[in-house]
Protein backbone atom coordinates (compact mmCIF):
# COMPACT_ATOMS: atom_id res chain seq x y z
CA UNK A 1 0.00 0.00 0.00
CA UNK A 2 1.82 2.86 -1.48
CA UNK A 3 -0.76 5.44 -2.76
CA UNK A 4 1.62 8.38 -2.42
CA UNK A 5 5.16 6.90 -4.27
CA UNK A 6 6.37 8.92 -6.15
CA UNK A 7 4.69 12.51 -4.87
CA UNK A 8 6.11 15.64 -3.58
CA UNK A 9 4.54 17.37 -0.88
CA UNK A 10 4.89 20.25 1.66
CA UNK A 11 3.06 20.40 4.95
CA UNK A 12 3.14 23.89 6.91
CA UNK A 13 2.84 23.18 10.53
CA UNK A 14 4.27 20.01 10.40
CA UNK A 15 6.67 20.21 13.66
CA UNK A 16 4.29 18.80 15.93
CA UNK A 17 0.20 17.57 15.99
CA UNK A 18 -1.51 16.70 12.87
CA UNK A 19 1.47 18.47 10.75
CA UNK A 20 3.66 15.96 12.28
CA UNK A 21 1.45 12.78 11.54
CA UNK A 22 0.46 14.18 8.45
CA UNK A 23 3.87 14.33 6.99
CA UNK A 24 4.76 11.04 8.61
CA UNK A 25 1.40 9.03 6.72
CA UNK A 26 2.71 10.51 3.68
CA UNK A 27 5.93 9.25 4.17
CA UNK A 28 4.56 5.87 5.25
CA UNK A 29 2.56 6.07 1.43
CA UNK A 30 5.84 6.70 -0.38
CA UNK A 31 6.08 10.36 -0.57
CA UNK A 32 8.87 12.74 -0.51
CA UNK A 33 8.01 15.29 2.11
CA UNK A 34 9.28 19.31 3.38
CA UNK A 35 7.90 19.68 6.75
CA UNK A 36 7.92 23.48 7.29
CA UNK A 37 7.09 25.43 10.33
CA UNK A 38 7.86 28.74 12.38
CA UNK A 39 9.16 27.05 15.08
CA UNK A 40 12.52 25.83 13.24
CA UNK A 41 14.41 24.19 15.86
CA UNK A 42 10.99 21.73 16.77
CA UNK A 43 10.86 21.08 12.60
CA UNK A 44 13.73 20.13 12.16
CA UNK A 45 13.74 17.48 15.12
CA UNK A 46 10.85 16.56 13.87
CA UNK A 47 12.24 16.19 10.18
CA UNK A 48 15.03 14.41 11.76
CA UNK A 49 12.91 11.39 13.25
CA UNK A 50 10.76 10.90 10.57
CA UNK A 51 14.11 11.34 8.26
CA UNK A 52 12.49 14.04 6.13
CA UNK A 53 13.62 18.21 5.00
CA UNK A 54 12.67 20.73 6.66
CA UNK A 55 12.38 24.64 5.96
CA UNK A 56 11.24 27.39 8.64
CA UNK A 57 7.96 28.94 7.39
CA UNK A 58 5.73 31.79 8.66
CA UNK A 59 2.44 30.83 6.78
CA UNK A 60 1.17 34.55 7.65
CA UNK A 61 4.48 35.66 5.24
CA UNK A 62 3.86 35.62 1.46
CA UNK A 63 7.68 35.20 0.98
CA UNK A 64 7.98 32.91 3.36
CA UNK A 65 5.69 30.51 1.55
CA UNK A 66 7.24 31.14 -1.73
CA UNK A 67 10.25 30.35 -0.03
CA UNK A 68 9.18 27.06 1.52
CA UNK A 69 7.69 25.70 -1.92
CA UNK A 70 10.78 26.61 -3.90
CA UNK A 71 12.43 25.05 -1.70
CA UNK A 72 10.31 22.02 -2.10
CA UNK A 73 11.13 22.05 -5.82
CA UNK A 74 14.29 22.53 -5.65
CA UNK A 75 14.44 19.36 -2.93
CA UNK A 76 12.34 17.26 -5.23
CA UNK A 77 12.79 18.41 -8.69
CA UNK A 78 8.85 19.54 -8.64
CA UNK A 79 5.84 19.68 -5.98
CA UNK A 80 2.72 17.80 -6.46
CA UNK A 81 0.84 18.40 -2.83
CA UNK A 82 0.75 21.42 -0.48
CA UNK A 83 -1.09 20.50 2.52
CA UNK A 84 -1.83 23.87 4.45
CA UNK A 85 -2.14 22.59 7.88
CA UNK A 86 -0.69 25.67 10.19
CA UNK A 87 -2.78 27.11 12.29
CA UNK A 88 -3.52 28.65 15.79
CA UNK A 89 -6.53 29.28 18.17
CA UNK A 90 -7.23 31.14 20.86
CA UNK A 91 -10.31 31.49 23.60
CA UNK A 92 -12.31 34.33 23.97
CA UNK A 93 -15.69 35.63 23.67
CA UNK A 94 -16.23 37.35 20.29
CA UNK A 95 -17.04 40.67 22.84
CA UNK A 96 -13.58 39.77 24.35
CA UNK A 97 -11.79 39.83 21.33
CA UNK A 98 -9.34 41.99 20.46
CA UNK A 99 -8.46 43.34 17.09
CA UNK A 100 -5.07 42.54 17.04
CA UNK A 101 -5.59 38.81 18.28
CA UNK A 102 -8.20 38.66 15.53
CA UNK A 103 -6.06 40.13 13.06
CA UNK A 104 -3.41 37.78 14.27
CA UNK A 105 -5.25 34.50 13.85
CA UNK A 106 -6.69 35.69 10.04
CA UNK A 107 -3.18 36.30 8.75
CA UNK A 108 -2.22 32.27 9.98
CA UNK A 109 -5.16 30.71 9.49
CA UNK A 110 -7.06 32.06 6.41
CA UNK A 111 -3.88 34.06 4.84
CA UNK A 112 -1.91 31.54 5.08
CA UNK A 113 -3.98 29.18 3.17
CA UNK A 114 -4.39 31.66 0.70
CA UNK A 115 -0.53 32.13 0.47
CA UNK A 116 -0.83 28.34 0.07
CA UNK A 117 -2.83 28.39 -3.16
CA UNK A 118 -1.61 31.52 -4.85
CA UNK A 119 1.73 30.24 -4.37
CA UNK A 120 1.30 26.42 -4.33
CA UNK A 121 -1.20 26.06 -7.31
CA UNK A 122 1.17 27.27 -10.11
CA UNK A 123 4.17 25.14 -8.63
CA UNK A 124 1.90 22.15 -8.75
CA UNK A 125 0.93 23.27 -12.15
CA UNK A 126 4.43 23.63 -13.10
CA UNK A 127 4.76 19.74 -12.06
CA UNK A 128 2.16 18.01 -13.83
CA UNK A 129 -0.99 18.94 -11.43
CA UNK A 130 -1.44 17.64 -7.97
CA UNK A 131 -3.61 18.28 -5.12
CA UNK A 132 -4.11 20.64 -2.36
CA UNK A 133 -5.68 19.97 0.64
CA UNK A 134 -6.28 22.34 3.56
CA UNK A 135 -6.97 22.05 7.14
CA UNK A 136 -10.26 23.37 8.28
CA UNK A 137 -12.14 21.91 11.55
CA UNK A 138 -15.17 21.47 12.71
CA UNK A 139 -15.41 24.48 13.56
CA UNK A 140 -15.65 25.45 10.04
CA UNK A 141 -18.83 24.21 9.70
CA UNK A 142 -20.59 25.33 12.89
CA UNK A 143 -19.93 27.61 15.57
CA UNK A 144 -18.32 27.27 19.14
CA UNK A 145 -18.64 29.30 21.84
CA UNK A 146 -15.29 30.97 22.89
CA UNK A 147 -13.76 29.62 19.15
CA UNK A 148 -15.73 32.27 17.14
CA UNK A 149 -12.57 33.98 15.53
CA UNK A 150 -10.81 30.79 15.34
CA UNK A 151 -14.57 29.21 13.51
CA UNK A 152 -14.43 32.04 11.47
CA UNK A 153 -11.12 31.31 9.89
CA UNK A 154 -11.85 27.51 9.64
CA UNK A 155 -15.31 28.55 7.41
CA UNK A 156 -13.25 31.01 5.42
CA UNK A 157 -10.90 28.23 4.51
CA UNK A 158 -13.56 25.93 3.14
CA UNK A 159 -14.75 29.26 1.19
CA UNK A 160 -11.11 29.21 -0.16
CA UNK A 161 -11.17 25.89 -0.60
CA UNK A 162 -14.59 25.37 -2.93
CA UNK A 163 -13.44 28.48 -4.99
CA UNK A 164 -10.07 27.27 -5.73
CA UNK A 165 -11.11 23.89 -6.53
CA UNK A 166 -13.50 25.46 -9.09
CA UNK A 167 -10.30 27.98 -10.53
CA UNK A 168 -8.18 24.93 -10.32
CA UNK A 169 -10.21 22.19 -11.49
CA UNK A 170 -9.67 22.42 -15.85
CA UNK A 171 -5.40 22.95 -14.80
CA UNK A 172 -4.98 19.76 -12.38
CA UNK A 173 -5.09 20.69 -8.96
CA UNK A 174 -7.65 19.47 -6.82
CA UNK A 175 -8.69 21.46 -3.70
CA UNK A 176 -10.02 19.99 -0.31
CA UNK A 177 -10.50 20.21 3.13
CA UNK A 178 -10.24 18.45 6.00
CA UNK A 179 -12.65 19.23 8.98
CA UNK A 180 -11.27 17.09 12.16
CA UNK A 181 -13.34 17.29 15.66
CA UNK A 182 -11.31 17.98 19.14
CA UNK A 183 -8.12 15.98 18.59
CA UNK A 184 -5.29 14.69 20.85
CA UNK A 185 -3.10 17.38 20.03
CA UNK A 186 -0.83 19.93 22.24
CA UNK A 187 -3.59 22.73 20.82
CA UNK A 188 -6.05 20.78 22.40
CA UNK A 189 -4.51 20.10 25.80
CA UNK A 190 -3.46 23.93 26.04
CA UNK A 191 -7.34 25.40 25.29
CA UNK A 192 -9.00 22.87 27.58
CA UNK A 193 -8.33 24.55 30.41
CA UNK A 194 -8.80 28.02 29.07
CA UNK A 195 -12.52 27.03 27.98
CA UNK A 196 -13.34 24.73 30.75
CA UNK A 197 -12.70 27.66 33.29
CA UNK A 198 -14.77 30.38 30.85
CA UNK A 199 -17.45 27.73 30.54
CA UNK A 200 -17.29 26.72 34.42
CA UNK A 201 -17.76 22.87 32.92
CA UNK A 202 -15.58 20.27 31.59
CA UNK A 203 -14.78 19.78 28.54
CA UNK A 204 -14.58 16.04 28.49
CA UNK A 205 -18.69 15.14 28.69
CA UNK A 206 -19.41 17.68 25.70
CA UNK A 207 -16.74 15.84 23.53
CA UNK A 208 -17.92 12.39 24.66
CA UNK A 209 -21.02 13.06 23.62
CA UNK A 210 -20.44 14.64 20.41
CA UNK A 211 -17.71 12.63 19.18
CA UNK A 212 -17.09 9.60 21.71
CA UNK A 213 -13.41 10.53 22.39
CA UNK A 214 -10.95 12.55 21.01
CA UNK A 215 -9.73 12.03 17.44
CA UNK A 216 -6.06 10.90 16.92
CA UNK A 217 -4.16 12.89 14.66
CA UNK A 218 -3.17 9.94 12.55
CA UNK A 219 -6.78 9.54 12.38
CA UNK A 220 -6.71 12.77 10.74
CA UNK A 221 -2.99 12.48 8.52
CA UNK A 222 -5.14 8.93 6.78
CA UNK A 223 -7.94 11.58 5.52
CA UNK A 224 -5.17 14.16 4.22
CA UNK A 225 -3.25 11.54 2.46
CA UNK A 226 -6.45 9.37 0.97
CA UNK A 227 -7.88 13.20 -0.50
CA UNK A 228 -3.98 13.73 -1.58
CA UNK A 229 -3.56 10.32 -3.79
CA UNK A 230 -4.61 9.86 -7.34
CA UNK A 231 -7.43 7.82 -5.62
CA UNK A 232 -9.16 10.47 -5.24
CA UNK A 233 -8.93 11.80 -8.44
CA UNK A 234 -12.85 13.33 -8.82
CA UNK A 235 -13.19 14.55 -5.11
CA UNK A 236 -12.28 18.41 -5.23
CA UNK A 237 -13.98 20.97 -3.67
CA UNK A 238 -15.13 18.95 -0.71
CA UNK A 239 -15.05 19.68 3.21
CA UNK A 240 -14.77 16.12 4.64
CA UNK A 241 -15.71 16.04 8.62
CA UNK A 242 -13.06 13.44 10.54
CA UNK A 243 -15.41 14.22 13.60
CA UNK A 244 -17.45 10.65 14.31
CA UNK A 245 -20.46 12.04 13.80
CA UNK A 246 -20.10 15.49 15.33
CA UNK A 247 -21.27 17.80 12.82
CA UNK A 248 -24.08 15.01 11.79
CA UNK A 249 -25.36 15.15 14.81
CA UNK A 250 -28.44 17.58 16.21
CA UNK A 251 -28.33 15.98 19.93
CA UNK B 1 -1.09 -5.02 3.72
CA UNK B 2 -4.04 -3.87 1.46
CA UNK B 3 -6.50 -1.83 2.63
CA UNK B 4 -9.33 -3.82 3.63
CA UNK B 5 -7.19 -7.02 4.12
CA UNK B 6 -9.86 -9.59 6.33
CA UNK B 7 -12.70 -7.64 5.19
CA UNK B 8 -16.21 -9.72 4.51
CA UNK B 9 -18.51 -6.97 2.35
CA UNK B 10 -21.92 -7.17 1.06
CA UNK B 11 -22.64 -5.11 -1.96
CA UNK B 12 -26.19 -4.37 -3.14
CA UNK B 13 -27.12 -3.57 -7.05
CA UNK B 14 -23.26 -5.03 -8.01
CA UNK B 15 -24.18 -6.63 -11.23
CA UNK B 16 -23.42 -3.91 -12.93
CA UNK B 17 -22.19 -0.22 -12.64
CA UNK B 18 -21.03 1.66 -9.96
CA UNK B 19 -21.74 -1.91 -7.26
CA UNK B 20 -19.75 -4.07 -9.69
CA UNK B 21 -16.29 -1.33 -9.28
CA UNK B 22 -17.37 -1.12 -5.98
CA UNK B 23 -16.88 -5.21 -5.68
CA UNK B 24 -14.08 -4.76 -7.93
CA UNK B 25 -12.01 -2.43 -6.08
CA UNK B 26 -12.86 -4.30 -2.59
CA UNK B 27 -11.69 -7.19 -3.93
CA UNK B 28 -8.58 -5.89 -4.98
CA UNK B 29 -7.49 -4.09 -1.59
CA UNK B 30 -8.09 -7.35 -0.02
CA UNK B 31 -11.79 -7.93 1.26
CA UNK B 32 -14.12 -11.08 0.41
CA UNK B 33 -17.36 -9.97 -1.29
CA UNK B 34 -20.81 -10.99 -1.67
CA UNK B 35 -22.39 -9.46 -5.19
CA UNK B 36 -25.84 -9.00 -4.59
CA UNK B 37 -28.87 -8.12 -6.88
CA UNK B 38 -32.26 -8.97 -8.74
CA UNK B 39 -30.43 -9.56 -12.43
CA UNK B 40 -29.57 -12.88 -11.19
CA UNK B 41 -27.96 -13.61 -15.15
CA UNK B 42 -25.25 -10.54 -14.75
CA UNK B 43 -24.81 -10.84 -11.59
CA UNK B 44 -23.63 -14.46 -11.49
CA UNK B 45 -21.53 -13.83 -14.80
CA UNK B 46 -19.71 -10.68 -12.61
CA UNK B 47 -19.07 -12.93 -9.62
CA UNK B 48 -17.46 -15.74 -11.77
CA UNK B 49 -15.21 -13.00 -13.09
CA UNK B 50 -14.31 -11.53 -10.60
CA UNK B 51 -14.31 -14.92 -8.21
CA UNK B 52 -16.85 -13.65 -5.82
CA UNK B 53 -19.41 -14.67 -4.42
CA UNK B 54 -23.42 -14.24 -5.02
CA UNK B 55 -27.14 -14.10 -3.90
CA UNK B 56 -30.25 -12.79 -5.38
CA UNK B 57 -31.36 -9.94 -3.26
CA UNK B 58 -34.62 -7.21 -4.04
CA UNK B 59 -33.62 -4.53 -1.56
CA UNK B 60 -37.56 -3.87 -1.28
CA UNK B 61 -37.93 -7.08 0.45
CA UNK B 62 -37.02 -7.42 4.39
CA UNK B 63 -36.58 -11.28 4.17
CA UNK B 64 -33.81 -10.84 0.61
CA UNK B 65 -32.25 -8.21 2.49
CA UNK B 66 -32.00 -10.36 5.91
CA UNK B 67 -30.80 -13.30 3.89
CA UNK B 68 -28.55 -11.35 1.79
CA UNK B 69 -26.51 -10.72 5.00
CA UNK B 70 -26.99 -13.79 6.43
CA UNK B 71 -25.88 -15.42 3.34
CA UNK B 72 -22.58 -13.10 3.56
CA UNK B 73 -22.22 -14.13 6.90
CA UNK B 74 -22.68 -17.72 5.95
CA UNK B 75 -20.11 -17.87 3.35
CA UNK B 76 -17.05 -15.81 5.03
CA UNK B 77 -17.89 -16.46 9.00
CA UNK B 78 -18.82 -13.07 9.69
CA UNK B 79 -19.70 -9.54 8.16
CA UNK B 80 -17.48 -6.39 8.38
CA UNK B 81 -19.13 -3.42 5.57
CA UNK B 82 -22.31 -3.30 3.94
CA UNK B 83 -22.48 -1.20 1.01
CA UNK B 84 -26.33 -0.09 0.07
CA UNK B 85 -25.56 0.54 -3.27
CA UNK B 86 -28.80 -0.29 -5.23
CA UNK B 87 -30.86 2.15 -6.36
CA UNK B 88 -32.97 3.03 -9.84
CA UNK B 89 -33.86 7.00 -11.11
CA UNK B 90 -37.42 7.87 -12.11
CA UNK B 91 -37.84 10.87 -14.91
CA UNK B 92 -40.18 12.86 -14.31
CA UNK B 93 -41.29 16.55 -13.00
CA UNK B 94 -43.06 16.36 -9.80
CA UNK B 95 -46.01 17.20 -11.57
CA UNK B 96 -46.02 14.31 -14.06
CA UNK B 97 -44.63 11.81 -11.43
CA UNK B 98 -47.04 8.88 -11.44
CA UNK B 99 -47.74 7.58 -7.41
CA UNK B 100 -46.77 3.97 -8.78
CA UNK B 101 -43.32 5.12 -9.27
CA UNK B 102 -42.80 7.11 -6.47
CA UNK B 103 -43.21 4.39 -4.57
CA UNK B 104 -41.25 2.57 -6.13
CA UNK B 105 -38.05 4.56 -5.90
CA UNK B 106 -38.60 5.21 -2.60
CA UNK B 107 -38.92 1.17 -2.04
CA UNK B 108 -36.14 0.95 -3.62
CA UNK B 109 -33.62 4.18 -2.87
CA UNK B 110 -34.88 4.51 0.60
CA UNK B 111 -36.16 1.27 2.15
CA UNK B 112 -33.72 -0.58 0.44
CA UNK B 113 -30.71 1.77 2.61
CA UNK B 114 -32.99 1.10 5.84
CA UNK B 115 -33.13 -2.56 5.63
CA UNK B 116 -29.38 -2.75 4.98
CA UNK B 117 -29.21 -0.73 8.04
CA UNK B 118 -31.72 -2.46 9.71
CA UNK B 119 -30.22 -6.23 9.12
CA UNK B 120 -26.61 -5.39 8.66
CA UNK B 121 -25.66 -3.20 11.49
CA UNK B 122 -26.54 -6.08 14.12
CA UNK B 123 -24.58 -8.59 11.69
CA UNK B 124 -21.97 -6.47 11.60
CA UNK B 125 -21.86 -5.63 15.41
CA UNK B 126 -22.06 -9.59 16.17
CA UNK B 127 -18.47 -9.47 13.50
CA UNK B 128 -17.09 -6.96 16.11
CA UNK B 129 -17.87 -3.82 14.45
CA UNK B 130 -17.45 -2.36 11.31
CA UNK B 131 -18.75 -0.29 8.21
CA UNK B 132 -21.50 0.75 6.47
CA UNK B 133 -21.54 2.73 3.18
CA UNK B 134 -24.60 4.06 1.48
CA UNK B 135 -24.58 5.58 -1.80
CA UNK B 136 -26.28 8.56 -2.32
CA UNK B 137 -25.53 11.03 -4.83
CA UNK B 138 -24.90 14.78 -5.20
CA UNK B 139 -28.81 14.80 -6.60
CA UNK B 140 -29.17 15.35 -2.16
CA UNK B 141 -27.46 18.43 -1.97
CA UNK B 142 -28.99 20.05 -4.31
CA UNK B 143 -32.20 20.40 -6.82
CA UNK B 144 -31.90 18.68 -10.67
CA UNK B 145 -35.21 19.00 -12.42
CA UNK B 146 -36.92 16.23 -13.53
CA UNK B 147 -35.42 13.61 -11.21
CA UNK B 148 -36.63 15.44 -7.99
CA UNK B 149 -38.25 11.71 -6.61
CA UNK B 150 -34.63 10.77 -7.16
CA UNK B 151 -33.10 13.44 -5.29
CA UNK B 152 -35.75 13.41 -2.21
CA UNK B 153 -34.98 9.60 -2.08
CA UNK B 154 -30.84 10.61 -1.89
CA UNK B 155 -31.62 13.15 0.40
CA UNK B 156 -33.46 10.50 2.80
CA UNK B 157 -30.57 8.24 2.44
CA UNK B 158 -28.41 11.07 3.93
CA UNK B 159 -30.49 11.56 6.35
CA UNK B 160 -30.59 7.72 7.51
CA UNK B 161 -27.18 8.01 7.21
CA UNK B 162 -26.34 10.79 10.09
CA UNK B 163 -28.81 9.37 12.05
CA UNK B 164 -27.39 5.80 11.97
CA UNK B 165 -24.22 6.82 12.39
CA UNK B 166 -25.24 8.68 15.81
CA UNK B 167 -27.13 5.29 17.44
CA UNK B 168 -24.50 2.90 15.90
CA UNK B 169 -21.64 4.99 16.95
CA UNK B 170 -21.04 3.50 20.69
CA UNK B 171 -21.94 -0.21 19.18
CA UNK B 172 -18.67 0.30 16.76
CA UNK B 173 -20.84 0.58 13.37
CA UNK B 174 -19.59 3.76 11.28
CA UNK B 175 -21.68 4.84 8.30
CA UNK B 176 -21.28 7.58 5.86
CA UNK B 177 -22.70 8.05 2.38
CA UNK B 178 -21.09 8.73 -0.92
CA UNK B 179 -22.43 11.04 -3.35
CA UNK B 180 -21.68 10.56 -6.95
CA UNK B 181 -22.30 12.56 -9.85
CA UNK B 182 -23.31 11.70 -13.27
CA UNK B 183 -21.20 8.30 -14.19
CA UNK B 184 -20.76 6.44 -17.29
CA UNK B 185 -23.03 3.92 -16.18
CA UNK B 186 -26.66 2.56 -17.45
CA UNK B 187 -28.77 4.52 -15.46
CA UNK B 188 -27.35 7.81 -16.76
CA UNK B 189 -27.03 6.24 -20.43
CA UNK B 190 -30.57 5.45 -19.98
CA UNK B 191 -32.00 8.35 -18.11
CA UNK B 192 -30.28 11.50 -19.88
CA UNK B 193 -31.56 11.30 -23.09
CA UNK B 194 -34.94 11.72 -21.43
CA UNK B 195 -33.56 14.78 -19.52
CA UNK B 196 -32.09 15.90 -22.70
CA UNK B 197 -35.48 15.67 -24.30
CA UNK B 198 -37.83 17.14 -21.95
CA UNK B 199 -35.39 20.11 -21.17
CA UNK B 200 -34.99 20.57 -25.26
CA UNK B 201 -31.38 20.45 -24.53
CA UNK B 202 -27.91 18.71 -24.27
CA UNK B 203 -26.45 17.67 -20.98
CA UNK B 204 -23.03 17.81 -22.39
CA UNK B 205 -22.35 21.17 -21.85
CA UNK B 206 -23.74 21.15 -18.43
CA UNK B 207 -21.32 18.19 -17.67
CA UNK B 208 -18.54 19.57 -18.91
CA UNK B 209 -19.07 22.98 -17.14
CA UNK B 210 -20.02 21.22 -13.45
CA UNK B 211 -17.85 18.65 -13.35
CA UNK B 212 -15.29 18.43 -16.21
CA UNK B 213 -16.10 15.10 -17.26
CA UNK B 214 -18.28 12.21 -16.12
CA UNK B 215 -16.68 10.30 -13.16
CA UNK B 216 -15.53 6.64 -13.51
CA UNK B 217 -16.63 4.48 -11.82
CA UNK B 218 -13.55 3.32 -10.20
CA UNK B 219 -13.06 7.10 -8.54
CA UNK B 220 -16.60 6.06 -6.41
CA UNK B 221 -15.34 3.19 -5.84
CA UNK B 222 -12.09 4.27 -4.55
CA UNK B 223 -13.45 6.76 -2.13
CA UNK B 224 -15.70 3.95 -0.52
CA UNK B 225 -13.35 1.76 -0.14
CA UNK B 226 -11.47 4.05 2.01
CA UNK B 227 -14.50 4.82 4.03
CA UNK B 228 -14.42 1.09 4.62
CA UNK B 229 -11.58 0.59 6.01
CA UNK B 230 -10.19 1.16 8.75
CA UNK B 231 -8.28 4.29 7.59
CA UNK B 232 -11.70 6.12 8.48
CA UNK B 233 -11.93 5.29 11.87
CA UNK B 234 -13.14 8.53 12.86
CA UNK B 235 -15.10 9.39 9.99
CA UNK B 236 -18.54 8.49 10.22
CA UNK B 237 -21.86 10.68 9.71
CA UNK B 238 -20.28 12.30 6.46
CA UNK B 239 -22.12 12.91 3.18
CA UNK B 240 -18.78 12.80 0.56
CA UNK B 241 -18.76 13.90 -2.68
CA UNK B 242 -17.49 12.67 -5.48
CA UNK B 243 -17.98 15.44 -8.00
CA UNK B 244 -15.06 17.27 -8.90
CA UNK B 245 -16.59 20.33 -7.71
CA UNK B 246 -19.93 20.33 -9.01
CA UNK B 247 -21.63 20.92 -5.50
CA UNK B 248 -19.01 23.18 -4.40
CA UNK B 249 -19.78 25.35 -7.36
CA UNK B 250 -22.49 28.10 -7.46
CA UNK B 251 -21.65 29.13 -11.34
Amino acid sequence: MAELQGKRALVTGAARGFGRAISEVLLREGAQVMLCDVQDDQVSKTADELGASSVRCDVSVASDVQAAIQATVDAFGGIDVVVNNAGIVHNYSLLDETEEDFDRIIAVNQKGVFFGIKYGAPAIIASGGGAIVNMSSVAGLGGAPLFGAYAATKHAVIGLTRTAAVELRDAGVRVNAVCPGLAETQMTAELAPVVEAALGASLMPVVQAMQGRLVKPLEVAEAVAFLASDRASFITGVALPVDNTMTARLI
Amino acid sequence: MAELDGKRALVTGSAEGIGLEIARVFIELGAQVMLSDIQDDLMEKAAAELGASSVHCDVRVATDVQRAVQATVDAFGGIDTVVNNAGIAVVASLVDLAEEDLDRIIAINLKGVAFGIKYGAPAIIASGGGSIVNIASVADLGAIPLIGSYCATKAAAISLTATAACELREAGVRVNAVCPTFAPTAMVAQGAPLIEAALGTSLEPIFAHFQGRLSTTREIAEAVAFLASDRASFINGVAFPVDNAFTARLI
